[in-house]
């Protein structure tokens, strides 16, 4: 398979370049906004449309912001890695969860809610934000957690069952 | 679904957005587009070797040049690099001299990524580390691929066949977790109260946002984490207009007087300050500064650095780990030749599907012109072969030092590991403890 690195730009993959990223900038801006310091939201967003960019003969025409979703997942997580203020190394999958470290969270002033999505697990929480906050479900949830329709249904559901949980027992005191 | 009930607690997420009304500054689709589409005829090879967060910020936008970016003792360009490049697998080139950090830890959070302690190309979000020199480093290197690649086939020769004994240390986070010493920490960030223990963290302050609060968890490293959202300059006003960007304005503070914050808050918790080394830097265009201190054992950095940012109005944020570093004495470690061997060992996980393919995708100009696909792809015939791509990755040196370990109760690790550079530029970390040291048990 061609790379899409050594294929030359055609006009029509400006053009297709420029529309996706005036509709799509804000989206991704407010994707890395929601979950790291604000000052780097932008350089973020940038990247992963350089990333589209360079991967453009990749990127389904027909779902083209879950793959920038996903690829900003990517994005994040390697600019965690590097970026030394926010230490999310690793985060135990039991036991004591990093909770006041977790980018996410800390950009969240809700403290019931911080402790009620403390408590599910990080993939659970990945799953409900991507929902609550970028509004995906279904085929476009799908896409981006890379898993199968019915799959990222069922585990929307359990995110939302295992939150509603947790909620209830911190609204129970 | 019951979104619009307020007991809802996916509705109230919802309505916590923290990005309600942000909005990417006018222009920036432009110059993305700008950016990407010219990239596409950019020589890469003229990428800056050494890349920091400030370098490689300044590489692929311009007005990000890091002004002033200077270390403690020499310049930060290749002294506190965020690690677009390999190891040189030395000291030499660090403000203070002690050794890169190695990290162990591939970011647990990441879907398709192979979890903490595999093999890991650590090229790319390695802190310090730095190019052996000019090479074929392109953007590409900066960006995940995991996307199917992964199969690698490492081969080395030359590596040292001995076995040896090195120091392991741990984070003492008992022996800091205690009100006295959270509420000296939010003292000298200037957080009146005194630390309580709330749903599982030390508290000191209020948390809606609306005054500097510090919270402490009760992880293996003790991770302190503080905000001031009353200074932080990138705090857009509620309600704002949000076509009209959010202009944060101040004063740039001194290299010195972020160090100067941050080793009084290391003082502050009774740590000794010469344990550290202190980096710190800026960017045109910021309205603050960055410091970091590295804590430094045997000679090395530890991959868990503090860091503060500093405004002109005072300290806006800063995070680190409360928990002392004890020595944990003598543990054994195979040979470099056996460490290489682990690579290749399942059970240390080396199918890392991240960097190193991306690392070698190389945006040459090829001249192939891209066309529409008019139809799927031929079927395979009956006896075809296979596809199915390995990676040869060549390892040229090793390096031991100490990277972190999360173990499964959260407590942490300092353990010897190894850091294998490629013949690529990449590098390659494993955990170098011997067999007999490690505990293989599953919960």
């Amino acid at each position: 398979m061609p790379e899409s690195d050594g294929t030359p730009a055609t006009s029509a993959d400006v053009a297709w370049f420029t529309a996706i990223v005036r509709e799509h900038s804000t989206a991704l801006v407010r994707y890395f906004a929601r979950r790291g310091p604000r000052q780097d939201a932008e350089d973020l967003a940038a990247d992963v449309f350089a990333t589209a960019w360079r991967r453009r003969d990749d990127v389904p025409r027909e779902a083209v912001l879950p793959w920038l979703y996903r690829t900003a997942g990517f994005t994040l997580a390697n600019h965690r890695r590097r970026h030394i203020d926010l230490p999310v190394d690793e985060v135990p999958e039991s036991g004591a969860v990093r909770v006041a470290d977790d980018p996410e969270l800390s950009a969240l002033f809700d403290a019931e809610l911080r402790g009620a999505l403390a408590s599910v697990g990080e993939r659970d929480r990945q799953i409900l934000l991507l929902h609550a906050w970028e509004g995906l479900d279904g085929a476009e949830l799908a896409e981006v957690l890379g898993i199968s329709r019915s799959g990222a249904d069922a585990a929307l559901s359990r995110a939302r069952k295992r939150l509603r949980e947790a909620w209830g027992e911190r609204m129970s005191f | 679904m019951n979104d619009d009930n307020e007991l809802d607690p996916v509705a109230r997420l919802r309505a916590a957005d923290p990005a309600v009304g942000v909005e990417p500054h006018p222009g920036f689709a432009d110059e993305v587009i700008a950016r990407a589409t010219s990239d596409s005829t950019a020589d890469p090879v003229t990428a800056a070797p050494v890349a920091d967060l400030a370098s490689e910020r300044a590489r692929r936008r311009p007005r990000w040049l890091p002004i002033a970016a200077v270390a403690a003792s020499i310049a930060i360009i290749g002294a506190a690099g965020y690690g677009l490049g390999a190891s040189t697998g030395g000291a030499t080139n660090l403000a203070g001299g002690a050794a890169a950090p190695i990290s162990l830890q591939t970011g647990a959070n990441q879907e398709g990524a192979v979890q903490g302690g595999a093999a890991v190309p650590s090229a790319g979000f390695g802190a310090d580390q730095k190019m052996a020199g000019p090479g074929p480093v392109a953007d590409s290197m900066m960006m995940p691929y995991p996307y199917g690649f992964g199969r690698n086939d490492f081969t080395s020769s030359g590596l040292a066949t001995t076995e040896g004994t090195a120091l392991a240390y741990t984070y003492d986070a008992r022996a800091a977790s205690n009100a006295e010493t959270v509420t000296a920490l939010a003292a000298a960030l200037g957080v009146d109260g005194t630390a309580e223990l709330k749903d599982g963290s030390w508290i000191v302050g209020p948390q809606d946002g609306t005054a500097p609060y510090l919270s402490v968890s009760l992880d293996g490293t003790l991770g302190f984490s503080y905000s001031n959202p009353l200074i932080n300059p990138w705090n857009c006003v509620e309600g704002a207009d949000v076509a009209v960007p959010c202009e944060p304005t101040g004063e740039i503070p001194s290299e010195a007087a972020a160090i100067d914050a941050l080793r009084s808050l290391i003082v502050s918790v009774g740590r000794d300050p010469g344990s550290f080394e202190f980096t710190s830097e800026t960017w045109e265009g910021a309205v603050t500064r960055m410091a970091q201190a590295w804590p430094v054992v045997d000679g090395q950095r530890i991959d868990q650095a503090w860091s503060l940012e500093l405004t002109d109005a005072g300290v806006s944020s800063a995070y680190g780990t409360l928990a002392p570093i004890v020595g944990l004495g003598e543990y054994a470690v195979v040979s470099e030749q056996e460490g290489f061997e682990r690579l290749s060992d399942p059970r240390f996980g080396a199918q890392m599907t991240i960097m190193p393919l991306a690392m070698r995708e190389q945006p040459a100009a090829t001249t192939e012109e891209w066309v529409p696909p008019t139809e799927p792809p031929a079927t395979p015939t009956e006896g075809s072969s296979i596809s199915w791509p390995v990676n040869d990755v060549e390892i040229v040196s090793a390096r031991l030092g100490l990277a972190s370990q999360w173990q499964p109760d959260g407590s942490v690790l300092i353990v010897p590991a190894y850091e294998f550079t490629d013949a690529d530029g990449g590098a390659w970390s494993v955990i170098a403890v011997a067999d007999s040291m490690l505990d293989f048990e599953t919960d």
